[in-house]
């Protein structure tokens, strides 16, 4: 044998070529055959070997399954890698060693076989043969599947063996357990109690099983804790009685995993068995207790000594000890339930003595209730009184009848009752009982059908009377209409008693509960809902007393019939005493009594109008609903002294009539036919418009899970019975007082949240404003404008110490004009106000300091009483201030200083964002002004103009106009264009190309020689491409028009008629885009009193528009202001061109009127001297005198012109007569309009001016006209004078002379 | 351009009783801005020699500058305007707050003497 050196040793003697390849091929094993040094080894070398082992050896040392080859005689190993596992510790020494030294230990089991198969040549297959191999030192029990074949010499003779063979251990293992633990389920199903199972278990675990050597349960048993229940055979008698005494170091008996006991240590007594091939070790589980008190147990095992306790075996364990477990529980719940079923027969007995002592007790105080109620009935003479002792022994009655119906049953129940039976008719007797009913059933409109034999039989009468009136009662109660059928027959043998209704009859769920006591088959469609539940059940008792049967059959919707059986008795018994026809004994009356109250209905109120008109403010009105007609009564007596009380018998009549009357609380019965009340209450809260209604619920059902019932359906409020009636009152008032208190605060909340929405939306309009005009009026429409009807923004510039004032509402022309700007040191209380950054309260402005009194003779009534509030910025300077106007004298409140103090807070975020807003259209429209001043020195024409930037942007663009004077006072060159973009690119193009056309013109005028050369000075300028451009050259004195256009608009000409034509000659390409062929400029006649529009694409365009409609909208808008002066055409035209939501397209506007008179238009321009102006008064008399105005109108006219032109050299002007002021003088049949302008500020007109009072110039233009307008922009200023001609002119003539 | 052109004749006739003489100054063209200090000169000058009644019953124009002269040589002069119902220029003196009396007459007898000369 080789050692373990040796056969490490590299291989010195070569492999044949069919053994290298498998070498080659293989694993460990391969490596060391290859190492193997078989020169010193019996076998020799593999070179040697015969052919058939050398392909067994090559077939084993690359299969994958175990195989071991058996060699020679000796039967030495040669082996694969798969088949390592198997030797365990004898691998690697195995290889070439003989089999009988390597398996020694089963050698009996194997040698026999093997030389079997040397000798014969039989192959043998063994299957899971178990082999008790050692592993890991001590011998296991192992199972295997395997097959020796034997390896065939070229001879014929077997000169090995072939061996593959597989390890079945744990599959064989795994059966067996499942085996087990199927037949101990199996067992364990059955038991009932914890002995049972202990039993079944040891008895299925016998100790046969290998698995198991031993078991012993420990359980709770005979009252000790934990202590041995049972054990297995091998082990009886020899295990400690106690869990403690096995439990390692004093463990807890709740230990959790399972602990491994040495039995030499933990079981000594058993350690005898060991030698025997007992277990070595135990395993200890826990086991759950069978009941709630009983502590846990535990289940020992003996453990198989030769197998290890592995993962497999170890959760075998566990499963039995779950299963045992599980048996326990079962166990445990069965016994439970029997105890239960124990414990409510003890408690049912109790409640029937229970029963029984309580009803005795009963009958005394009602006896003595009775009593005296009866006499007190007859002596009473007061009819009110005596109904109301009447309903007290009513209900009394009924109580003693309930009573007695309890002690009966109970007396029954208990088998305590003693019938007492006499031989009677009982057709008869039935018959006269049912007849009791007779009257009931008229005025209940069903008909009571009586068919009854003479029938012989003995009964105890008392009791026939209950059976037969719970009977009837029962009838009556389910039936709405129709019949009641009593018959009475002798059958066979028995006397057949058969009460039949047509009523709504019984569910069949509820028909198998109907005879249980205390049942109650709710059926809303029932009269009442009335009933202890134990009348079916009473019956029932009490037929059986008598030997009978009682059955029932109903059908839901058609009827119930109750049949009861009595055997007819033939031997002699008492005869019954023949009782008088109607007597009924006093349960008997009260029976009907009862069922009397069902039919009572509830008139039908009316609408809630109906009640007596009220003096008095109205009182609450209080519903109550209950199908008890005492009851109602009773309520409404208690109810009505405070409330209006309306009546409901059940749920469904009381909704409709909630409906109609509006209730302002509802108190309801809960069990009622038809709809009961929590139906009501659920009902009343899903109606939105009901909601609300308080709800006090009222119920017989007392305790806290009534009560629960009742509030978690809705209801506010829950009184049992029996209540107090003023503890009714009491909490009905207070849930009156709550609601009405509820209501107030609810409106309070709406009209808060109504003030606070009114708050959000005055600031949301205040802060969305986006000028001091939407501001004021934001202000004046919302709640923070507390009414006013006026209101003024002052703006500080802090630059030039100036407040500029705006006013929106009911506010003086004077005063507007008067104080649009004023010094920040003005006595003006806004001036005032931002100064002192303090509000001013102004009750009445006669009330103010001496030093306003400029400024309140100017505001006439219009701020009679004002609130003046600073304007803050973020940082808190005044920036401005906000003042609100009323015409009367008032006194403020708090709420409104506040509001106004709140709403000047939004204000002055407003004006903030407007400034910043402002700033910034100021930047882009100051530097597009600023690039495209307007030279208006020409005498030739009046010229407006406008630049609109684009609406998002706000910024500069690439459009322009121009008007550049000629040397010829009557000709003048205008021009608009549009170079292509936006922003300061566009911008520079469109100011060096309109300079060059400036420039151009100077040189030589004509639309060709202009365009020629900006043609040509685009070429040089990059970013002017296809600039588009109009120009056109007026002369006045010839009346006519050269222009030309590069790609541009037709330019727009409207004749004083209002002939409108665009001008379309003079076509040319856009800037650059041109060849330089020589291109015509168009010719046009421009009569006195046209206009001509100059105007980019911006002006026409809209997104999804042709052109066309754009021209097309411009002419008729331009026809249509034809007579306004030029700056205002331009104005009113932009607003009137544009899209909404604003241009999307800078838009560059020039308006021209040539000079000259027309009999309805004068038009001119003069230099800014005062010189000039008895000239113009001459021309412009001329004109006036040619209008043949009425009276001194014509004076007038010219009076106010004169003065606004001299207004216009002076302020505007300075004076300076290169300035230019112009007049545009329109005659319409009803008015004259003047608008002079300049290109000034009349600042000289204002309150900036001193302060003084109104000039004589001022007060002559306001005086003589009948509207003034004045606009002012950076541009100058226009004064257009409207006068009003014949009736309109007598008004303000009356009007001038008082002013 | 040319300056606006008013004429002022002061009557001069002799009366009797020669007690206390008011001239009656007829004007007549226009005043305005452009002449209105040589007006007031003019009428300052005739005040200074006796009261005199400015008869603007014929005058064509007047403007905010002659009335505020009129209102001064009103103010601080022996001087009393006549402006009769039909004058063109009347509503404008009523809205410019100037004193008139409606006839010469009337004017006169406010300088506290009747007219001395006519023009």
């Amino acid at each position: 044998m080789a050692d373990a050196t040796g056969a490490y040793s590299p291989g010195k003697h070569g492999l044949p070529a069919d053994l290298a390849a498998a070498v080659a091929l293989g694993g460990e094993m391969s490596e060391r055959f290859a190492a193997y040094d078989w020169s010193r080894h019996p076998l020799g070398e593999p070179g040697t070997w015969p052919a058939e082992w050398r392909s067994v050896v090559a077939a084993a040392l690359t299969s994958r399954f175990p195989i071991v080859l058996w060699l020679g005689p000796e039967l030495y190993l040669v082996y694969n890698d798969a088949y390592m596992p198997l030797l365990d510790q004898r691998h690697p020494a195995a290889l070439g060693s003989s089999g009988r030294r390597v398996w020694a230990e089963i050698w009996d089991q194997i040698g026999p076989m093997l030389s079997g198969v040397m000798t014969t040549g039989r192959a043998t297959w063994s299957d899971d043969l178990m082999l008790p191999l050692v592993t890991g030192g001590s011998p296991r029990e192992r199972y295997f599947t395997f097959t020796y074949s034997p390896i065939i010499a070229a001879d014929g003779s077997t000169t090995g063996i072939f061996c593959a063979v597989t390890e079945t251990t744990q599959r064989v293992l795994s059966e067996r357990r499942l085996q087990l633990l199927t037949e101990t389920a199996a067992q364990l199903f059955h038991t009932r109690t914890v002995s049972d199972a202990v039993h079944a278990v040891v008895q299925v675990c016998d100790g046969r099983h290998p698995d198991l050597p031993f078991l012993a349960v420990y359980t709770d048993c005979d009252g000790e804790a934990a202590s041995l229940a049972a054990a297995s055979a091998p082990v009886l008698g020899r295990l400690p009685t106690r869990l403690a005494a096995l439990l390692p170091g004093g463990a807890s008996p709740d230990f959790g995993r399972p602990l491994v006991l040495d039995v030499r240590e933990h079981l000594p007594t058993l350690a005898a068995d060991i030698d025997a091939g007992g277990a070595h070790h135990a395993l200890l589980l826990r086991l759950a207790g069978a009941l709630p008190d009983s502590g846990a147990g535990a289940l020992l095992l003996g453990l198989n000594p030769h197998r290890p306790l592995d993962e497999q075996y170890e959760g075998f364990c566990r499963l039995l000890a779950d299963q045992v477990s599980a048996a326990f529980a079962s166990v445990g719940s069965f016994e439970l339930e029997r105890r239960r079923a124990d414990a409510l027969a003890q408690l049912d007995r109790a409640k029937t003595l229970f029963l029984t002592n309580v009803s005795h007790e009963f009958r005394t105080p009602l006896t003595l209730l009775l009593g005296p109620l009866q006499d007190a009935i007859a002596a009473e003479d007061d009819p009110a009184r005596r109904e109301r002792l009447e309903m007290a022994q009513r209900n009394a009655g009924r109580l003693l009848r309930l009573v007695n119906s309890l002690l009966e049953f109970a007396r029954t129940e208990a088998g305590r009752s003693d019938p007492r039976p006499v031989r009677v008719d009982l057709g008869a007797l039935t018959a006269q009982l049912a007849s009791s009913f007779a009257e009931l059933c008229q005025r209940a409109g069903i008909e009571l059908v009586l068919d009854c034999a003479r029938t012989p039989a003995e009964v105890d009468p008392q009791m026939w009377e209950t059976v037969v009136l719970n009977l009837l009662s029962n009838a009556v109660k389910f039936t709405v209409a129709g019949s009641i059928t009593v018959r009475v027959a002798p059958g066979d043998g028995s006397a057949q008693v058969t009460v039949s209704d047509t009523g709504c009859g019984i569910p069949a769920t509820d028909l198998e509960h109907l005879f249980e006591r205390f049942y109650q088959a709710r059926n809303p469609r029932a009269r009442s809902m009335e009933g202890s539940g134990i009348g079916l059940s009473l019956v029932r008792s009490l037929v059986d007393l008598h030997g009978g049967t009682v059955e029932v059959d109903s059908e839901v919707e058609r009827g119930t019939q109750v049949r009861i059986t009595l055997p007819a008795r033939t031997e002699a018994g008492h005869e019954a005493p023949r009782l008088g026809p109607g007597t009924l004994s006093s349960d008997g009356s009260a029976y009907l009594a009862e069922a009397m109250q069902w039919l009572e209905t509830v008139p039908d109120p009316g609408p809630r109008s109906a009640a007596p008109p009220a003096i008095a403010p109205p009182r609450p009105l209080v519903m109550v609903v209950d199908d008890n007609a005492d009851m109602r009564r009773h309520l409404e007596r208690v109810c009505s002294p405070r409330w209006d009380v309306v009546l409901a018998g059940d749920g469904e009549s009381a909704l409709g009539l909630i409906r109609r009357r509006r209730p302002d609380l509802v108190i309801t019965d809960v069990m009622m036919p038809k709809l009961d009340g929590l139906g009501l209450v659920a009902a009343i809260r899903a109606d939105p418009q009901l909601a609300s209604l308080p709800v006090v619920m009222l119920s017989a059902r007392a305790g806290v899970e009534a009560a629960g019932a009742g509030l978690s359906a809705g209801a506010d409020d829950y009184l049992p019975k029996p209540f107090s009636s003023a503890d009714l009152v009491n909490r009905v008032a207070a849930r009156l007082e709550a609601d009405a208190r509820e209501r107030e605060r609810r409106e309070r909340e709406q009209a808060e949240a109504r003030w606070a929405a009114a708050l959000a939306e005055s600031a949301a309009a205040l802060s969305s404003a986006t000028s001091p005009a939407q501001l004021l009026s934001a202000l004046l429409a919302g709640v923070a404008g507390v009414g006013a009807s006026a209101a003024a923004l002052g703006v500080l510039d802090a630059e030039s110490g100036n407040v500029t004032i705006s006013m929106e509402g009911d506010v003086p022309p004077a005063l507007r004009e008067r104080y649009h700007v004023v010094p920040v040191g003005a006595p003006v209380p806004l001036a005032h106000v931002i100064r002192s950054a303090q509000p001013m309260i102004i009750p009445d402005n006669h009330d103010l300091a001496a030093e306003f009194a400029t400024v309140v003779e100017y505001a006439e009534t219009a701020a009679r009483a004002a609130l003046v509030f600073p304007l803050r910025d973020r940082v808190g300077a005044v920036i401005a201030a906000i003042s609100l106007w009323w015409p009367e004298p008032r006194t403020f409140q708090p709420h409104e200083m506040q509001l106004v103090e709140q709403a000047s807070v939004a204000a002055g975020q407003a004006l903030e964002r407007i400034h910043a807003a402002e700033r910034e259209h100021r930047i882009a429209t100051g530097f597009q002004e600023h690039q495209l001043d307007l030279d208006r020195r020409s005498p030739a024409a009046v010229l407006g103009a406008v630049y609109q930037p684009a609406a998002e942007m706000m910024r500069v663009g690439g459009d322009w106009y121009l008007a550049a004077p000629l040397p010829e006072p009557h000709r003048l060159a205008v021009s608009v264009g549009d170079a292509v973009g936006h922003g300061l690119p566009a911008a520079t193009v469109m100011s060096r190309l309109r300079s060059a056309a400036a420039a151009a013109t100077l040189a030589e005028p004509a639309p060709g020689f202009v365009l020629d050369l900006l043609e040509r000075y685009a070429g040089t300028v990059a970013g002017a491409d296809c600039t588009t451009v109009a120009y056109a050259v007026v002369d006045t004195a010839a009346g006519v028009i050269d222009y030309a256009c590069a790609g541009h608009p037709y330019p727009l000409l409207v004749t004083e008629s209002g002939q409108g034509r665009y001008l379309t000659g003079g076509r040319r390409p856009p800037l650059t885009i041109g060849g330089d062929q020589p291109r015509p400029a168009g010719r046009a006649d421009l009569p006195a009193g046209s206009l001509l529009l100059l105007y980019t694409d911006g002006l026409i365009e809209r997104p999804g528009e042709s052109l066309d409609a754009g021209f097309a909208r411009l002419l008729e808008a331009a026809t249509r202001l034809r007579h306004q002066p030029v700056d205002a055409m331009c104005s009113q035209l932009l607003e009137a061109m544009a899209p909404a939501g604003g241009y999307r397209d800078d838009v560059a506007m020039l308006a021209l009127r040539p000079v000259g008179v027309t009999p309805v238009s004068f038009v001119a321009t003069l230099p800014a001297s005062l010189n000039a102006l008895p000239g113009l008064r001459g021309r412009l008399r001329a004109w006036l005198e040619g209008l043949c105005l009425e009276g001194t109108l014509g004076h007038d006219v010219l009076l106010a012109a004169c003065e606004a032109v001299a207004n216009a050299v002076k302020h505007g002007s300075r004076f300076d007569p290169r300035q230019c002021v112009s007049i545009e003088a329109f005659a319409a049949p009803d008015v004259v309009s003047v608008s002079v302008g300049d290109a000034g500020w009349w600042t000289g007109d204002t309150a900036l001016g001193g302060l003084a009072p109104r000039s004589t110039g001022l007060t002559l233009i306001h005086g003589l006209s009948s509207d003034v307008e004045i606009a002012r922009s950076a541009r100058g200023t226009r004064v257009t004078m409207h006068h009003g001609r014949a009736a309109v002119r007598e008004a303000f003539s009356a009007a001038g002379a008082r002013g | 351009m040319t300056p606006a052109v008013y004429t002022l004749k002061v009557g001069t006739e002799e009366r009797d009783p020669p007690a206390v003489a008011v001239a009656v100054a007829v004007v007549t063209g226009e005043v305005d801005m452009t002449n209105a200090a040589a007006f007031a000169a003019e009428v300052t000058q005739s005040a200074a020699e006796r009261p005199t009644v400015l008869d603007l019953g014929d005058l064509l124009y007047i403007d905010s500058a002659g009335f505020a002269a009129l209102h001064r040589l009103v103010a601080g002069h022996p001087v009393c305007v006549a402006l009769p119902a039909h004058s063109p220029i009347r509503r404008a003196a009523m809205l410019v707050g100037l004193p008139h009396r409606d006839t010469v007459e009337a004017a006169a007898a406010a300088l506290g003497c009747g007219p001395a000369a006519r023009g």
